[in-house]
């Protein structure tokens, strides 16, 4: 019998098979365990919860029971003592391919079984946020490789053991190596339970199916190639593993196609573009740029692909006197240099692989004798997340409804030029609207191509462009006009939990307690929603972000909730009084903007919601947290820090100053409150330091500035 | 009876599974020591009684999926061809199952041995701690009834059918680090428990161990006991049968 008729024999007898139809059962049941166990993945939006949630847990669950089935399958011959029968009438290797092949057949009618049986129920809990093509996307791009690659790891295992729990015993300890603590933020050991940060409802992100598509892609070589080496291990003539090895590894042939899909694996894996060579923590020692004298203006024209994510830049830089000597100018790891020239002559330039915080280093040289010519420079490619950031966010991205980039994502950032004037086309699709360093573009040419060309013209470099599927909201509270932007996806929910009242309420309050805000420009405000791979929300000059989950269904409907992501978009619009461009506050290991802002925060919840609740979700969590880091070992033995790893060092340092700024500080500003006589006077003292924030725009606001105000001293706050 | 002892125990240390999960266990020990014990559980020091025994909790899970692996050879196909012939010799089945369960334990000390020693050497060098005495008593109280409740019952599942032993392995994993009494290795109640206490003058809260956690371990000692009887009074039944 040939492989095409033995695998038909298989798949039959497979799909009458009680192993299977029990694996099949169990995983399409999989799903909601994740749900049930409260086991979240990503964060509150809609589309973690009833697609990314469920899908990742019949992954894994549905892996296991794959790997279980593969496992009783591939023993069923030798179980019922006719595997000397079976291998005397068919080539054992056409038939374990042929059952392999068979298995892997079955799962995948069982992956397209499952995404139907789920479908009605997420389509009408996500009601309009739910889209077939993303959800679809979901189970081929993590589901049906992962069962996959379960299947062949334990049947490459069982051929190499001829031992069903020696089998299991390698498969857990692979498995182990992906569902453990070690590997908990990496998206390319986790081959069982593949990792994805979170989704977005409101903006469409697509990011992590394209590197969870390429993850399982270079699992799947790995598997096949571990699949195609056990075959050499299949015992002849009733002979153990090593003399069948022997005999089998004679054929070079048979070598071949394991080694060259375990090295297609390793190549795809060492080539992946996703995230760059960098280390895992960010380098504070880097410096911005040595002293920039050479001014140059600029002209860049950048146009993103939504299609493959990537971005395309021409950057020209009329320069004035060349910089003498080398210099250096870095971008994006992900970005290629195509084209480098000067004056129309090429330039050499090399780029060095040593990624530092997210940008890649490229050294160059002009000719210094050859002043006012244009520098050109072309490059393109997809942009990689910084390494020590992107277990936790994903900041540079190109998707059909949001386009996030920053500094050296978008051009280069030079040593020892300092562009001075810079006039920049942005070409996207026209469904999206922009903002360039955090303001709303307004100057625009429709391409008639579906895309729209926004220029901008700034001094110095551009820090951020983001582009989202957004509209926009304007009113007015007194003289402040406020535009409110949102991804268009959430227009219902904004309507029908009358959003716009919301912020009217914590802009009178602060307005009322403080003063009236000074950090809007020209009396203008624009707060706008980030997409949740962002995991975070900012305050700058006249712009207030706050992270997506703000507006999800589940957040609105659970006002029992405490110091939720609403309460964080109240965060986020109170520093645009304390921090940024309101009160520039120094930032310290115990004092910055975060402890007014966390104190006043908690004073609108109280007033808003009631003193029990404030008390339970503000007051009592702060003293739990600074319990807890009073008690810990370190602290009160810092001897023994230097014992630790530097990774936990570091954890430690960023957990206390932590606990410091958003708890310890609060409780320390309440108790002040109480010293000087209660909220009233406490709001006085309060108004009067907003009112005199210019005195402290170069001399940042210190902790020793609000104890003067307070006429306390720091014995007076110290807490028991 | 001592060489029937001994030569199930060198089949058993000698094995191919045994030494390979010996290595697997210390490994998983180190790790567990110097990524979460090095930082100290529940706010106490790393080389306190509590970090010391939440260590053992961690570490116990894998431990009885090795003892547990050992046990299910005992209940496969190959060895229930051969039980005719052992059901054949005058050693009676309890006594059979006694030593098997013994056999099993020997090997379980010879990886607590290593996990103990591991810790040792880990406080030692890192911290210059000594004052071993203090870990005696709790590593009996975490170790002796972890052991008897998954021998014993899983010598009674793996009677009632083998696949039944593969099933509390995962359980193992499923009841790992519950944060109360019953928790079966420990690790959750002692990562919970001394946050309730109060602390002393040098912040630590003092080494004690609650009358209901007590009660639990005793429970457990009891059930695993009973496994054991009721294991070999259903292989009794089941070769009489035969």
């Amino acid at each position: 019998m040939n492989l095409f008729s033995l695998f038909r024999v298989e798949l039959r007898r497979l799909l009458q098979s009680r192993t299977v139809l029990g694996a099949a059962l169990l995983s399409i049941l999989s799903l909601p365990l994740g749900n049930l166990l409260m086991i979240f993945y990503g964060s509150q939006v809609m589309s973690s919860r009833y697609i990314l949630t469920p899908v990742l847990s019949g992954t894994t669950v549905g892996a296991v029971l794959w790997a279980a089935a593969a496992l009783m399958e591939a023993d069923r011959l030798q179980r019922s003592g006719v595997h000397v029968l079976a291998d005397a009438i068919s080539v054992p290797g056409a038939l374990c391919a042929a059952r392999t092949l068979a298995l892997m057949t079955v799962s995948m009618l069982v992956v397209l079984l499952t995404a139907l049986v789920y479908a009605p129920y997420t389509a009408e809990k996500m009601s309009y946020l739910f889209r077939p093509g993303f959800y679809s996307a979901n189970f081929a791009v993590f589901m049906l490789p992962t069962w996959w690659i379960s299947i062949l790891f334990a049947d490459a295992f069982y051929q190499l053991t001829r031992r069903v729990e020696l089998s299991v015993v390698l498969y857990v300890l692979l498995a182990g190596v992906s569902v453990s603590g070690i590997v908990a933020r990496d998206y390319f050991l986790r081959w069982l339970n593949p990792y994805v940060i979170t989704y977005s409802d409101g903006f469409l992100s697509v990011w992590p199916l394209r590197i969870g598509l390429y993850t399982r892609i270079i699992w799947l070589c790995i598997a096949l190639g571990a699949w195609t080496t056990s075959f050499l291990f299949m015992r002849r003539y009733q002979r153990g593993l090593v003399f069948s090895f022997l005999k089998s590894g004679k054929k070079l042939r048979k070598l071949l196609p394991a080694a060259v899909l375990a090295a297609s694996g390793v190549w795809l894996w060492h080539a992946q573009p996703f995230i760059d060579h960098g280390p895992d923590s960010y380098d504070y020692a880097d410096s911005f740029m040595m002293d920039a004298d050479h001014t140059v203006n600029a002209r860049c024209h950048l146009k993103v692909n939504p299609v493959t994510g990537t971005v395309s830049v021409k950057a020209e830089y009329d320069i004035l006197v060349p910089y003498d000597g080398e210099t250096v100018f870095y971008l994006n790891p992900g970005y290629r240099i195509t084209k480098m020239t000067y004056g129309g002559e090429t330039v050499s330039f090399r780029t060095i692989d040593s990624d530092l915080n997210g940008q890649r280093p490229t050294r160059f040289s002009l000719p210094s004798k050859t002043p006012g010519k244009t520098l050109l420079i072309e490059y393109s490619g997809f942009p990689a997340q910084a390494k020590y950031a992107a277990g936790s966010l994903v900041d540079d991205m190109v998707d059909r409804d949001y386009i996030s980039l920053d500094t050296t994502s978008l051009f280069p950032r030079f040593e020892g030029y300092f562009v001075q004037t810079a006039v920049t086309d942005f070409t996207i699709p026209d469904s999206l609207t922009p903002f360039c360093n955090y303001v709303q573009m307004t100057d625009s040419v429709d391409n008639g191509d579906g895309t729209r060309t926004w220029t901008q013209n700034t001094e110095n470099y551009i820090g951020d462009f983001t582009a989202g599927y957004y509209r926009t909201n304007t009113f007015s509270i007194n003289d402040l006009t406020v535009d409110f932007a949102y991804g268009a996806a959430y227009q219902k929910i904004v309507v029908e939990n009358d959003i716009e009242q919301v912020i009217i309420d914590i802009l009178t309050y602060c307005s009322e307690h403080y003063g009236e805000l000074w950090s809007a420009e020209d009396n203008h405000l624009l707060l706008r929603q980030e997409s949740s791979m962002f995991m975070g929300g900012y305050a700058v000059h006249g712009v207030s972000t706050w992270f997506e989950t703000v507006l999800a269904p589940d957040t609105l409907s659970d006002p029992d909730k405490g110091a939720s992501a609403t309460e964080v978009f109240i965060h986020e619009m109170i520093h645009q009084w304390w921090g940024g461009l309101g009160l520039n506050c120094a930032d310290e290991e115990l004092w910055s903007a975060e402890g007014l802002t966390v104190y006043s925060t908690y004073r609108l919840v109280k007033e808003k919601y009631g003193a029990l609740y404030a008390q339970q979700y503000y007051v009592d969590m702060w003293k739990d947290a600074v319990e807890n880091q009073n008690r810990s070992f370190y602290n009160r033995h810092p001897e023994y820090l230097e014992l630790l790893p530097s990774v936990y060092q570091t954890s430690l340092e960023l957990s206390n100053r932590s606990v410091n700024q958003y708890q310890r500080m609060p409780l320390m500003i309440l108790k002040a409150e109480a010293l000087v006589g209660g909220e009233a006077q406490m709001d006085e003292i309060l108004r009067k330091i907003y009112a005199d924030r210019d005195a402290f725009h170069d001399n940042k606001f210190r902790f020793s500035d609000f104890l003067n105000y307070c006429g306390l001293t720091e014995e007076d706050l110290r807490l028991e | 009876m001592n060489k029937i002892f001994y030569y199930e125990l060198k089949r058993m240390l000698l094995g191919k599974v045994f030494p390979g999960m010996l290595l697997v266990n210390a490994l998983y020990a180190w790790f567990i020591l110097s990524s979460e014990t090095i930082q100290g559980v529940s706010c106490t020091a790393p080389f306190s009684a509590w970090s010391y025994c939440s260590y053992l909790g961690r570490t116990l899970p894998l431990a009885m999926i090795t003892v547990l692996l050992l046990l299910a050879n005992f209940y496969s196909r190959q060895q229930r061809r051969v039980e005719v012939l052992t059901d054949a010799t005058p050693i009676p089945v309890f006594r059979q199952i006694e030593i098997r369960t013994l056999a099993a334990g020997v090997c379980f000390l010879v990886i607590y041995l290593v996990v103990i020693a591991l810790a040792l050497f880990f406080y030692a060098c890192f911290f210059r701690f000594y004052d071993f005495a203090a870990f005696v008593l709790p590593s009996a109280v975490i170790l002796l009834p972890c052991f008897v409740f998954f021998a014993g019952v899983g010598q009674l599942l793996g009677s009632l059918h083998q696949s039944l032993i593969y099933g509390l392995m995962l359980l193992a994993f499923a009841l790992n680090g519950i944060p109360n009494v019953f928790d079966v290795s420990g690790a959750g109640y002692f990562s919970e428990y001394p946050l309730t206490l109060p602390v002393g003058a040098d912040m630590e809260p003092a080494f004690t161990l609650s009358a209901g956690f007590l009660a639990v371990r005793l429970l457990y000692l009891a059930l695993g006991t009973a496994g054991v009887y009721l294991a070999a009074v259903l292989s009794a039944r089941k070769s009489q049968n035969a």
